[in-house]
């Protein structure tokens, strides 16, 4: 059966544990979660880090 | 005021002018379980919606021991209340000793054995009771300007009679109570009926282990208490959120990091800081939802999560 991909989202993380954590450990932690991107952009969003448009 | 040798004598008898308007109470068709502490104060009742939302409220609190617990439709009464019980003196004269209790069955059919399980729980309670009549009328025991439950010598939630090919599967409870309490103490106010017929108890939610435990990270499926939908095909984005679970050990809380919804199990996937300094790796881990309003704002009405030993 094929896997469903999930699409991850601010909301499914503690962003007070997030925020103690620095980007290498937060990706780290959660790697059994997505993939190295995803997770960069949750953790860029939760930071509020702004993308250059 | 009291004065020597002189008994107290109540004032005999009251006035029994007929107004235009009068309360008769007509068929009970449903009643609530209320803490002792619950009423309905002046405020709320002068308006019916103000004293409607109150009760749904009361419904949802997260205390459950606060909580007003809905029963279900009521389908048939059997009243067997005691008559007036009468003492024959040696010359033959009755003398009323007391007015006999209400013993009141009511027969319901919604909820089946799911909810009869669940209403035996308060066999041994200590519970008041509201009733509601057919016209909307909700009525409990006047105190103050308050409307409050009628105190019960006793709920029980019967077991259930068998089908028998004439029959249906039988549910029933029952409720005895003294008559002083509603006699010339009864409460009541109008209400709109199909609105409290509406009011819907909290479901459970039973949490399920789904594979075995990573190191800080495990899956668990939610599902419905009674009918054991998986409540991922209504709740999988408002119950991914970290902030919606609730996880210990040994009586402390555990910080979870996060909560993914995984479709490929129907369940979440959650994990947990193994740098907690309350974290053991070696479990076990207790894991529920948060109260009941926390859920509400997130948008999962009616739910309250049961706990889930993950060993």
């Amino acid at each position: 059966m094929a896997k469903h991909e999930v699409k991850l989202s601010v909301k499914n993380f503690n962003s007070e544990w997030v925020k103690g954590l620095k980007k290498p450990e937060f990706v780290e932690a959660s790697k059994h979660l997505g993939s190295k991107e995803d997770l960069e952009a949750i953790y860029d969003q939760i930071k509020g880090v702004k993308k250059d448009s | 005021m009291s004065s020597l040798n002189q008994a107290f004598c109540a004032s005999s008898g009251g006035n029994t002018g007929i107004d235009d308007c009068s309360l008769t109470l007509k068929n009970i068709v449903r009643g609530f379980l209320v803490p002792k502490s619950f009423e309905l104060t002046a405020a709320q009742l002068a308006d019916p919606d103000t004293a409607l939302a109150a009760l749904i409220a009361a419904t949802k609190s997260d205390n459950a021991s606060l909580r007003v617990y809905p029963l279900p439709e009521v389908v048939g009464i059997t009243d067997s209340s005691e008559d007036v019980v009468l003492q024959t003196l040696g010359y033959g004269t009755p003398v009323p000793v007391r007015q006999g209790n209400y013993n009141l069955t009511f027969a319901y059919l919604a909820g089946g054995n799911c909810v009869n399980g669940a209403l035996q729980k308060f066999n041994q309670g200590n519970y008041r009771y509201l009733g509601v009549d057919a016209g909307g009328v909700l009525f409990g025991v006047k105190s103050g300007t308050s409307l409050k439950g009628i105190p019960l010598d006793y709920f029980n939630a019967d077991k259930f009679k068998f089908a028998d090919g004439t029959n249906v599967t039988g549910f029933a409870y029952r409720i005895s109570f003294k008559p002083e309490y509603l006699n010339g103490n009864l409460g009541f106010v109008q209400m709109d009926l199909l609105s409290l017929m509406e009011i819907d108890g909290l479901h459970n939610v039973v949490l399920v282990q789904s594979g075995a435990r990573a190191l800080g990270v495990f899956k668990v499926l939610a599902m419905t208490g009674c009918a054991g939908t998986n409540m991922y095909d209504l709740y999988d984005t408002e119950l991914a959120s970290a902030a919606l679970w609730k996880v210990t050990e040994a009586g402390k809380d555990i910080t979870i990091t996060s909560v993914v919804a995984d479709p490929n199990i129907k369940g979440f996937t959650i994990t947990m800081s193994t740098a907690d300094p309350d974290y053991v790796a070696g479990g076990p881990f207790f894991v529920t939802l948060q109260p009941v309003s926390i859920l509400e704002a997130a948008g999962v009405v009616g739910f309250e999560g049961l706990t889930l030993k993950v060993a």
